[in-house]
């Protein structure tokens, strides 16, 4: 199937508007993706005609706006492929509302980390970690005692399965990677690191933010114990985290944030939880934006998240050849569209990566430039002044990789 | 834009002065640009010479090697006002020309008003030698 272009044009009236007085052309969508009406009109249809709050009210508009965001809950649940609950049975994992990736993260951190992890075990990462990934496990070594361990990557910013897996050991508790780089698109191949992780007894973390708005997912397939990515990258609102678990994990887990909305019986000195997954949904939740993810979802299951990837990959692939043209051009990575999200970070001789970012962005074209959260990777491919990261989303087309490489050859022109 | 390229691939002032007196470092979080300023004050106060070091950007580059051309000199009093016009001027509306008292060099600069997310980048330099020249008298 391929896609309406009249119709994306409508659905996201930001791609027809200007920039510095050219036509915009979006090219950051691993940074967040664009927001089509649909999206914004399920928050503003909320706000405008029964905004009110969840779990409380016995009255009609708080029942709609509950049975809407559980809704959604359904929704994420059946797109991660998990099935639907049968009565009287334990659902295998539960899907979890936070903040963010990022809060997502760090629940996983406390809640699990601190509270499990004894000295000596081990924790094993990657080279290509974000920061949000990465980061909320060194106090957690700290105090703990854990040791974090790192598989080390190549020159291209990958890793092999054995290079994974010869890292394992009957210590490692933690198995925590992301499935695409945000700098390199890299996709290990996650489905057999989980394998091979759970063959260690380690319980396995998949940071799903690149990769989730681009590919579909099945987390009783992948096998894994949890995954969390964010709606703002798959087409949602901003302030909304997805969290999966499994269920026997997360019952064996304290509450992240206490408060309201998580709580059974509270009495003066003492409180039982909600069950899963309340329990790790404290305060008043971001309704408006799950109600707007909801919106996201129906989207993505109508293009297809094969179509996506499809168009994607034809785009990624351009962009590599008509990278390949131009001996000037250091492109990170791959380079190889069958392990690689549309995502295509690169230098260009003589031009410092910041300076390219702003004549580009002179011209009208988004990118993103620096170290994309992602320090330790960045000094591991030798960019430490950081690069360009160029990353597509299906609303691209090969028009607007045309309309980058026009700017990149400018910019090469004025530094030349 | 071409003086500012100027600046930036044939600096006159790129170098590590043999007998400074004073030293600082910046590097930009963000992207990981560094500058180093060295300077030579003399007992009146007075920079008498000064080079810099460092890596990164041509706004980050340029801007340490106009700082150096244009403060070499100068008393450290007549430095920190020096910067702090550079900074007035960064800060001005877009088409504000540059006030006649000051280097006409700051022109070169002007497109960066619309791009303050850069202007980090080009005030590296002149902080770092703001603060060498405050810091000591
Ligand atoms: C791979 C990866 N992990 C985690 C994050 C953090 O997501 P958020 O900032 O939405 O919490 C990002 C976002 O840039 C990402 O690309």
């Amino acid at each position: 199937m391929s896609m309406n272009r009249t119709a994306i044009l409508e659905d996201f009236p930001i791609l027809s508007s200007t920039m510095r007085g050219k036509p915009f052309t979006y090219l950051d969508s691993a940074a967040t993706s664009l927001t089509p009406e649909q999206v914004v009109q399920a928050m503003s249809r909320y706000y405008l005609e029964y905004g009110v709050n969840v779990h409380r009210g016995v009255y009609e508009f708080s029942e709609r706006a509950t049975r809407e965001y559980e809704e959604v809950r359904k929704k994420t649940e059946k797109f991660l492929g998990l099935l639907p609950h049968s009565p009287g049975k334990s659902p295998l994992g539960h899907v979890i509302f936070t903040k963010s990736t990022t809060e997502a993260s760090n629940l996983l951190a406390y809640s699990y980390g601190r509270a499990k992890l004894r000295s000596g075990e081990e924790i094993l990462t990657t080279e290509t970690e974000h920061h949000s990934t990465l980061v909320p496990w060194h106090p957690v070594c700290e105090k703990t005692g854990a040791i974090l361990k790192t598989v080390p990557i190549s020159p291209q910013g990958t890793f092999t399965l054995d290079d994974f897996a010869s890292r394992l050991t009957p210590r490692t508790k933690i198995a925590v990677f992301s499935a695409m780089s945000n700098v390199t698109g890299f996709m290990p191949p996650i489905k057999e690191m989980i394998q091979r992780a759970k063959e260690v007894g380690a319980l396995t973390i998949v940071d799903g933010a690149q990769y989730v708005s681009h590919h579909g997912v099945n987390v009783e397939e992948l096998g894994c114990d949890f995954l969390y990515f964010s709606a703002h990258k798959m087409l949602g609102p901003t302030g909304l985290g997805v969290l999966y678990g499994r269920t026997e994990i997360l019952e064996t887990m304290e509450p992240f944030l206490y408060g309201g909305n998580m709580i059974l019986k509270v009495s003066d000195f003492a409180s039982t939880y909600h069950p899963l997954p309340e329990k790790f949904e404290a305060g008043t939740p971001p309704i408006a934006e799950v109600l707007g993810f909801g919106a996201a979802l129906d989207y993505l299951s109508n293009i297809r998240m094969d179509t996506i990837r499809d168009q994607e990959k034809r785009l990624l692939t351009y962009g590599l050849e008509m990278a390949s043209k131009r001996p000037w051009m250091k492109v990170l990575g791959p380079k190889n569209p069958e392990i690689q999200g549309a995502i295509m970070s690169f230098n260009v001789e003589g031009v410092h990566s910041h300076d390219l970012g702003t004549l580009l962005d002179s011209q009208g074209i988004a990118v993103r430039t620096g170290v994309h959260c992602a320090q330790p990777l960045m000094e591991h491919l030798r960019v430490g002044g950081g690069a360009v990261r160029a990353s597509m989303y299906f609303y691209n087309t090969e028009k607007d990789i045309d309309t980058l490489f026009e700017g990149i050859e400018r910019a090469k022109e004025i530094f030349g | 834009m071409s003086s500012l390229m100027e600046m930036y691939r044939n600096p006159r002032y790129r170098g590590v002065l043999e007998d400074y007196n004073r030293s600082s470092t910046e590097i930009n979080r963000s992207c990981g640009d560094s500058v180093t300023l060295y300077l030579r004050v003399n007992s009146q106060g007075i920079v008498e010479e000064l080079q810099f070091a460092g890596e990164g950007c041509s706004l980050s580059q340029s801007s340490a090697e106009l700082a150096c051309r244009l403060a070499r000199g100068l008393t450290c009093a007549q430095v920190v006002s020096l910067s702090q016009s550079f900074i007035r001027f960064l800060l001005a509306e877009p088409d504000q020309p540059v006030e006649s008292n000051l280097p006409q060099e700051f022109s070169y600069y002007n497109d960066l008003r619309r791009y303050p997310m850069r202007q980090k980048c080009a005030l590296m330099a002149w902080e770092i030698l703001e603060n060498l020249c405050v810091a000591q008298g």
